[in-house]
């Protein structure tokens, strides 16, 4: 049987670039994600044992990480000068063609992730990470039998955000 | 009678007992009105996926010793289960050595009971290992795509790279802390290695499509579909000096 040291190091190489990618996703910040997701697996490691669903419990302790610490972000922002803030929120440097229409396009996505509400928007990203409707369900606080409707409903609220992006100038 | 919305999402997303997906799938080949709600389903499902992965980086590199080091290790309940039965027996010596405590006299009692009827037995616990080393390992991972290029920049005498696949979703490259910086480009993995005799590890993922992997602009190994070229078997350890 498996010691936990090796199960953990087996779920941080199966799992860690998953949870920054969900993470990524839902802030945008590779930097703040990866934070996160390192400190969910910090977390497993200190208590010492493995949960029932490790995965789930993982993705769990990582977005509520990445909740505490995007509101210390705001608040951060929120007390930075107005010089810094404008070079926090301003746009990257020209580039060649195609690099400028992916990076517009990557901006829309963002954009129409941003205009879902926290629900949806950890919805379709755990899902299309490849969760269980359980997993999801546990994760957010839902109830398991009505996940599929509300997955429905956030797919469509990222189609009108995405198209209403598409037609912002 | 249409299937309502959660059943459709359900099927869309292979979300059913294969009894309800039977049942569910019969009522979509003769109902055209679920028929198309379910394809819409599917498409808005295709197209949030799609956009998902837009916006998409690699996973910066991470020093799993790192983490460990920054995670002192709470005793495992098992442990923490030892250490009240230690507290308990401990409290149960006392107990027995005390003067004129009644528990020696039951110790006894019970004692004289039990070797009336057998024989004690004896074992000897089993030992348990060190507690393994923590690895210092640095490394990154990324989604391999249609096609994903390893490239190793340099020739590496006693070097090597062992190379396995796995039924993970991401290729990933670790070698030892120090040994290498990673560097993901579009469609290449770039690993700038130095003259070190290390070995690196990269896990591929079964399902990726086209995985090559470079060492100083000459391919050492292609993974295309399900095949191996060369044909070496999973896992291999190839050098990195030839």
């Amino acid at each position: 049987m498996a010691s936990f040291h090796e199960r953990f190091t087996e779920l941080f190489e199966m799992h860690y670039a998953r949870i920054h990618r969900v993470l990524h996703r839902f802030s945008g910040d590779s930097d703040l994600a990866a934070d996160c997701a390192q400190g969910a697996f910090v977390r497993l490691y200190q208590r010492g044992s493995l949960p029932d669903a490790p995965e789930a419990w993982l993705v769990t302790v990582a977005l509520n990480l990445l909740r505490n610490e995007r509101s210390t972000h705001r608040r951060r922002r929120r007390l930075l000068t107005p010089a810094r803030g404008e070079e926090v929120l301003a746009d990257p440097p020209p580039a060649p063609d195609r690099v400028a229409e992916a990076e517009e396009t990557r901006r829309r996505v963002r954009r129409a992730l941003d205009g879902l509400s926290e629900r949806e928007r950890a919805m379709l990203i755990l899902h299309a990470e490849g969760y269980r409707y359980r997993d999801i369900a546990t994760a957010l606080g839902l109830h398991e039998p009505s996940v599929g409707t509300l997955l429905a409903r956030a797919r469509r609220a990222f189609r009108r955000c995405y198209e209403d992006a598409f037609h912002a100038p | 009678m249409h299937l309502d919305e959660e059943t459709i999402q359900r099927l869309v997303d292979d979300e059913l007992t294969p009894e309800r997906a039977l049942a569910a799938r019969q009522h979509l080949a003769a109902c055209e009105p679920c028929r198309h709600r379910a394809n819409e389903a599917k498409a808005e499902r295709l197209a949030a996926e799609g956009w998902l992965r837009i916006v998409d980086v690699p996973a910066p590199p991470v020093d799993m010793g790192s983490i460990l080091r920054a995670a002192p290790r709470r005793p495992s309940h098992r442990m923490r289960w030892a250490a009240g039965f230690l507290v308990a027996l401990g409290a149960a010596g006392a107990a027995y050595a005390l003067p004129g405590s009644p528990v020696r006299a039951w110790v006894d009692d019970a004692v004289h009971w039990v070797s009336g009827r057998r024989e004690a037995e004896t074992s000897v616990p089993p030992s348990r290992g060190p507690e393994p080393s923590m690895p210092t390992v640095a490394g990154i991972s990324v989604a391999p795509g249609r096609h994903l290029v390893v490239v190793f920049v340099r020739r590496q005498e006693g070097a090597s790279v062992r190379v396995s696949l796995n039924d993970g979703a991401d290729v990933r490259v670790t070698g030892p802390s120090g040994s290498a910086s990673f560097v993901s480009e579009a469609e290449r993995l770039v690993i700038d290695n130095r003259p070190m005799p290390v070995a690196f590890d990269v896990r591929i993922p079964r399902a990726a499509p086209r995985v090559e992997i470079q060492v100083a602009g000459e391919r050492i190994l292609l993974k295309e579909g399900a095949v191996l070229v060369p044909d070496v078997g999973s896992p291999v350890v190839l050098p990195l000096s030839r």
